[in-house]
């Protein structure tokens, strides 16, 4: 089942174990997968969750690139904080764009034929299936989206 | 991302990818793609089982060929997908638009039957 989980996870007691600003674009992929990965990596996760991590990621910053940002001409930025807690990673994104709450778009009909098939649609709907939950809200002028993944 | 398209047979291209089919191969392999793989009259076998990571700009690039190749008569089988990466295909139910098998002799089978 889609994850739903309207209610934002604490931060961590300390400050968070990664924290990055990232400018959306392309080149920022391998930055923040590299760091990620590497927070990861001590906790042994899964193949599977290792694999969804980069979907995740993907998603994320894919809809920073071509959406969230549509009257900036340079490339704007995305602040990402992650942690570890428990059996969990759990990432926390900022950033200034449009408001914009994946959690409130409805399940993509999937196609029944080639004909009826549009490119695009599908990342919102591979974010949710990666996460284990996801929550959401707009304050001010910033969005604010926390992604949990589980680690196993 | 490496990507190779080698002809089988008079009628039907292999398009071999190898690494990361990322947002960021996609951006630099789709227009190879579509200018190498998408050929009228061919058929197209895309042999996924050196393709470690696939999300949404990836499936995009597979749908985008498939609705190409069809404008121009021809079809499109994936095979050979490594498990987490056929885990997104069915995410994304993709096998209900283009055959997913599970091997080239599969694929071969499938466009020889139709």
């Amino acid at each position: 089942m889609p994850p739903r989980d309207t209610s934002l996870p604490g931060l961590p007691p300390g400050p968070p174990a990664l924290s990055l600003t990232l400018r959306c674009e392309l080149a920022s992929f391998e930055i923040a997968q590299r760091a990620l990965q590497g927070l990861l990596a001590p906790h042994e996760p899964s193949a599977r969750a290792s694999f969804g991590l980069d979907v995740v990621l993907e998603e994320l910053l894919m809809n920073q690139i071509l959406h969230a940002h549509p009257s900036v001409v340079e490339p704007a930025s995305v602040t990402v904080q992650a942690w570890v807690a428990g059996d969990a990673l759990v990432m926390r994104l900022a950033d200034r764009g449009i408001a914009f709450d994946p959690l409130s778009r409805p399940a993509p009909v999937m196609p029944a034929s080639l004909d009826e098939a549009r490119p695009g649609g599908l990342g919102i709907h591979l974010l949710k299936r990666y996460a284990r939950d996801l929550a959401y809200e707009r304050a001010g002028d910033e969005n604010r989206l926390t992604v949990t993944l589980a680690l196993r | 991302m490496e990507i190779e398209v080698t002809p089988l047979d008079p009628t039907v291209n292999c398009l071999r990818l190898q690494g990361r089919l990322d947002a960021v191969a996609v951006d630099r392999i789709e227009v190879k793609v579509n200018a190498s793989a998408v050929a009228p009259g061919h058929d197209l076998l895309v042999d996924l089982s050196a393709v470690d990571f696939v999300a949404s700009l990836g499936i995009r690039l597979l749908i985008t060929a498939a609705r190409s190749l069809k404008a121009k008569g021809a079809r499109m089988v994936l095979f050979g997908a490594q498990p987490l990466v056929g885990e997104v295909l069915e995410h994304v139910a993709i096998d209900q638009i283009v055959p997913v098998v599970a091997d080239e002799t599969a694929a071969r089978a499938l466009l020889a039957a139709a």
